[in-house]
């Protein structure tokens, strides 16, 4: 019993000790947040998505790929260095460059509001996702998947009848 | 308390206050095992308070955890001990509670090594993935589970706090009533009822319908089913409430039905459509799909055959709706009680157009070594649609799991 007690408060202490380490190094760069990089340097009044870059807005290796973010690699702009993406950035707007060739400068297009891309320009200045408590629900109308599967579930959950499960069996290895 | 000598009250008392303080001064993935069907443990009630499984233990699972998971050291193939060790309760045993209260806590720090081909630098930093303080309530009918932990990177999702990092997270909270033994209604923050439930929230399966461990729950009512012939989950989704302003929450449904032809086989099927009138990445409306196959299998007791394939659908406001599909094959051997060698395949072409599929291949090492902990070492190779083209990735993770 005591020999027990020795290694539960043993374990115990190693838990404690490996948390312990294992939290130090925890304070490692976190990926950068590029939206807010291009946000910081072009003095945008919003901070713009994802897909200006990435197609479909999936990010990731290999996803820079929309017209803008073509231009921008292009430039110099790399992954995991703001520096070059700032840099990227001044250079386009130095050499006006137009990622759909149609003589509008990406950059003017983006302090415009405007998505250099073509896509919808509400889009591209929509108040961006917040994240932790204090949001608000609002009703959509003609949103009805989750109300009916709301309905379904209550119907279903009305009909159950109550059974008892057979005596589950312990199992030994 | 176990003990009436307050020395021993006290050293208990002092040690989950002292766990409790660390847990939440350092942190993304709760723990779910579905290979434990080799056992005949295809439902997940047995063992989990949520009926999909994960999260915290029942009294069962955390004896069967001890029995059946962990690492023995016994010689020549000889069973481990017939009956579970008092280590394997909260605490290491320390601190016994009644059966209708469900403490637990996992940390699961990783240290990751990543080489995306050159130029790209290569990437080696540590992840705090997990450091959550769980509890669960079962009194008489009544059924609810939270978790709050702390994060230092990412798991935005389900973070309480606003801050760009270091947020206090819950990944789940909620409350429900069981209907006898087989039916459980709860509402509350809830991990989708998708596919296989497994840690890898990282997997092409879980990345691509958005239905992981660590961040993607969302609000709303389900209605679980779970009998030893079959188990079954259906979600009404009204949004991640983390998540603001409304218009990019998803309403919708996820499901999920598992038959097991045999207690070492389950056969199941999974649907899930959501809907948002903008969606995090592009910010314009949005309808997905995701519906798919799923099959655990042991034909032999050291191996457990996993497979799903889910086939994604995405239609995008003012665009055609384009399909991909994802898809994981999974093979866990459990060499001796407590280690196992786990190979997967891995392949996803996402729901966009003249999007070229990408593959995974991960050789894992899992090791149940002591009581409440295990580590394990990934090795990933990754091929990447990259704009037309594949890059090769290579991976390395080194993982530390402890649970309380």
């Amino acid at each position: 019993m005591k020999a027990m007690r020795s290694l539960a408060l043993f374990v115990a202490a190693f838990v404690l000790a490996s948390f312990a380490l294992l939290a130090i190094p925890s304070r490692a760069r976190a990926t950068p947040n590029y939206p807010d990089v291009v946000a910081g340097a072009l003095g945008l009044s919003y901070t713009p998505p994802c897909a200006l870059c990435h197609v479909g807005g999936r990010t990731g290796l290999g996803t820079v790929n929309t017209p803008f973010g073509k231009s921008l690699r292009a430039h110099g702009g790399a992954a995991r260095d703001d520096g070059s993406i700032e840099a990227a950035l001044a250079a386009m707007e130095k050499d006006g460059t137009s990622s759909l060739h149609d003589g509008a400068s990406d950059v003017a297009k983006l302090k415009k509001g405007q998505d250099p891309n073509g896509g919808d320009a509400s889009a591209l200045s929509a108040e961006p996702p917040a994240y932790g408590c204090g949001g608000r629900i609002a009703a959509r109308p003609g949103d009805v998947s989750g109300v009916a599967a709301t309905l379904v579930v209550v119907a279903i959950a009305s009909f159950v009848r109550v059974r008892r499960r057979p005596r589950i069996v312990r199992h030994h290895a | 308390m176990r003990s009436s000598s307050p020395v021993r009250a006290f050293v208990a008392l002092a040690t989950f206050a002292l766990a409790l303080v660390v847990t939440l001064a350092f942190t993304r993935t709760a723990s779910a095992y579905p290979w434990m069907i080799r056992h005949g443990y295809g439902a997940c009630t047995t063992c989990h308070l949520d009926p999909s499984g994960a999260g915290v233990l029942t009294p069962y699972g955390r004896a069967q955890g001890d029995l059946l998971l962990r690492d023995h050291y016994t010689k020549n193939g000889k069973a481990g001990p017939e009956e579970a060790s008092k280590t394997a309760g909260f605490l290491f045993g320390l601190l016994e509670t009644p059966d209708w209260l469900l403490p637990g806590g996992s940390y699961r720090g990783m240290y990751l090594y990543s080489k995306p081909p050159s130029p790209a630098p290569a990437i080696a930093r540590y992840v705090q993935m997990q450091a959550d303080l769980k509890i669960g309530l079962q009194p008489g009918i009544f059924r609810a589970g939270a978790s709050l932990g702390y994060a230092h990177g990412g798991a935005l999702s389900a973070s309480i706090t606003s801050r760009d990092k270091d947020n206090l997270v819950s990944r789940e909270h909620w409350i429900g009533v069981a209907i006898g033994d087989a039916v459980m209604i709860r509402t509350g923050r809830l991990a989708l009822p998708f596919g296989v439930r497994t840690v890898e929230h990282n997997a092409f399966v879980r990345a691509s319908t958005r239905t992981d461990l660590n961040d993607t729950q969302q609000y709303g009512l389900a209605l679980a089913y779970s009998d030893t012939k079959s188990r079954g989950e259906l979600m009404a989704i009204v949004g991640n409430f983390a998540l603001h302003p409304d218009d990019y929450r998803e309403r919708g449904y996820s499901a999920l039905f598992e038959y097991f032809v045999d207690p070492h086989v389950g056969i199941g099927l999974s649907s899930l459509r959501t809907q948002a009138l903008r969606d995090v990445t592009t910010r314009v409306a949005y309808a997905r799909q995701a519906h798919g196959l799923f099959v655990r299998a042991s034909p032999w007791e050291p191996l457990v055959l996993m497979a799903e394939g889910d086939w994604l659908l995405l239609s995008p406001d003012g665009a055609a709706t384009a399909s991909g599909y994802a898809g994981l094959l999974q093979a866990d051997f459990e060499v001796r009680q407590g280690m196992h060698v786990m190979v997967t395949g891995e392949t996803l072409r996402p729901a966009q157009a003249g999007a070229d599929p990408s593959f995974g291949a991960w050789l894992s090492l899992t090791w149940f070594f002591a009581p409440h902990f295990d580590v394990r070492t990934d090795f990933i190779h990754s091929r990447v649609a990259a704009g037309g083209a594949h890059a090769n990735v290579e991976s390395v993770l080194l993982q530390l799991h402890a649970f309380l």
